[in-house]
């Protein structure tokens, strides 16, 4: 099969599909929320489309140093491994809810966590 | 094409993105895949496409923004920044009408005509050069005028100067509309909530009428909440409303008294309400509280900033759809800022 990452998990609409999914359980994981206190839902959710994006495989022109510049300010308050984990198992459930089949989780997860020392700034 | 005061030459088929970055125009963007909408710009002229406006909150496409990484630059003619304000024009105060001793609706009639939205605001700026956000309660299908209801804030400078000095046949600079609190035809059967505190009632009435104006085929459930019965200042509209529209109905819902609060009352029996009684709670919790179908509700939320901030929140937990969730937080002291 020659269909990308990105077809076989559906496309956008997956992305449209798992986004609120995936934000409802970070916000109500008190763990992170702490991070999301402040920000503008409408905001959020669309950067939230944006990382689903990329790590479905979809386009995006994302490099380690924007993702690095994004979460700084996030490191500066103590981001830190248990939070990036904490999100990385967000997404699989939402994957899992999905019944998205297991190969392409696993795909999905290695892009996530391809995205570990930038997100940290390490 | 035309942008902030300058003409630019598309090459071919470059997005409006690709042209502004070209020519050092200052434009936040990121991901460039018309997911993250950071580069959120507004067409004045020229023709959108699909695509540049795909997952944009209803209300964005109605003002005519668009993704400008999307955009063929070639078919906009003229675009702004989103958050450029329109200049002050002139209206004359035609009515001065008080519900309350602490509130009060004002009319105004303006030197040219407003292309608004009821629920969006307007800036008034008063000759002592003091500016203020006030919401727009009338209708343009409707309404010669435009309303806007004013709370008397204790030292509010603006409200102080509204109550005691504006006169009727007086003028007054207002700028606008700027906002995204209103009502769109997106799917006319889903159940409207409409949420507000105090003035909140204010775009929130705009917004119904809007509906109603529309033809709104679903139940529209409006909540008042005041902490004191007289604050429940439309209440004759609403029930009359809730009289002539069978698909409306009005919930006053007072507020549980609050010893620290500075604007609580003293607890003496309150007076009764002519026709119907109160709720005793929280607008917005009982609001949620009565929701029955999440997945098909849109909420509007108008008011104190952290009720709104509390219970966009809630909803969204509960179920609702982020875009089918609108907010107008009234923040006292400034112009209205919503950062993106």
């Amino acid at each position: 099969m020659n269909d990308s990452l990105f077809e076989q998990i559906g496309g956008e609409a997956a992305v449209n599909a798992a986004v609120d999914i995936f934000y409802r359980k970070v916000l109500t994981d008190d763990s992170i929320s702490k991070f999301f206190d402040d920000v503008d839902m409408d905001n959020q959710i669309a950067k939230q489309k944006s990382f689903l994006t990329m790590a479905f495989g979809g386009p995006n022109e994302y490099t380690g140093l924007d993702m690095r510049k994004a979460h700084a300010p996030l490191v500066e308050r103590g981001l830190n491994e248990s939070h990036f984990n904490a999100v990385a198992g967000h997404l699989q459930a939402t994957l899992e809810e999905l019944k998205v089949p297991s190969n392409l989780i696993e795909q999905v997860m290695a892009i996530a966590a391809s995205t570990h020392d930038d997100v940290l700034g390490l | 094409m035309e942008f902030n005061g300058q003409e630019f030459e598309a090459d071919g088929a470059e997005s409006v993105l690709d042209l502004l970055l070209r020519h050092d125009q200052l434009i936040s963007y990121s991901c460039k895949s018309g997911n993250c909408q950071s580069c959120l710009l507004k067409s004045l002229t020229g023709e959108v496409i699909p695509a540049a406006q795909r997952g944009l909150k209803s209300t964005l496409v109605a003002q005519g923004y668009f993704l400008a990484c999307q955009q063929p630059a070639k078919l906009i003619n003229h675009c702004s920044h989103i958050d450029e304000q329109a200049l002050f024009g002139s209206a004359r105060l035609i009515e001065k009408h008080f519900y309350t001793q602490d509130i009060c609706r004002l009319r105004l009639e303006l030197s040219c005509s407003l292309y608004y939205h009821a629920g969006q605001f307007v800036n008034l700026k008063n000759s002592n050069g003091i500016s203020r956000s006030y919401s727009l309660a009338s209708l343009p299908s409707e309404d010669e005028f435009i309303e806007l209801h004013v709370r008397h804030k204790t030292g509010g400078v603006m409200s102080e100067w509204v109550f005691n000095e504006f006169r009727v046949g007086d003028f007054i600079d207002v700028q606008g509309p700027i906002g995204e609190c209103f009502y769109t035809a997106d799917n006319p059967s889903k159940t409207l909530m409409l949420i507000g505190t105090g003035t909140g009632a204010a775009p929130l009435l705009g917004i119904a009428r809007d509906a109603i104006h529309c033809g709104y085929a679903g139940d529209i459930h409006f909540y008042h909440g005041a902490s004191e019965v007289e604050s429940f200042y439309l209440h004759d509209t609403l029930s009359a409303l809730q009289q002539t529209v069978s698909n409306f109905s009005y919930h006053p819902c007072l507020s549980p008294p609050d010893v620290l609060s500075p604007d609580s009352i003293s607890p003496d029996p309150e007076p009764e309400l002519p026709s119907k009684a109160y709720q005793t709670g929280f607008c917005n919790e009982i609001a949620l509280s009565e929701m029955n179908d999440a997945a098909n509700s849109c909420l509007f939320i108008c008011g104190n900033p952290q009720m709104v901030t509390t219970t966009s929140k809630k909803a969204f937990l509960n179920g609702v759809s982020i875009k089918n969730i609108y907010t107008d937080p009234f923040e006292y002291k400034d112009m209205r800022k919503k950062p993106r």
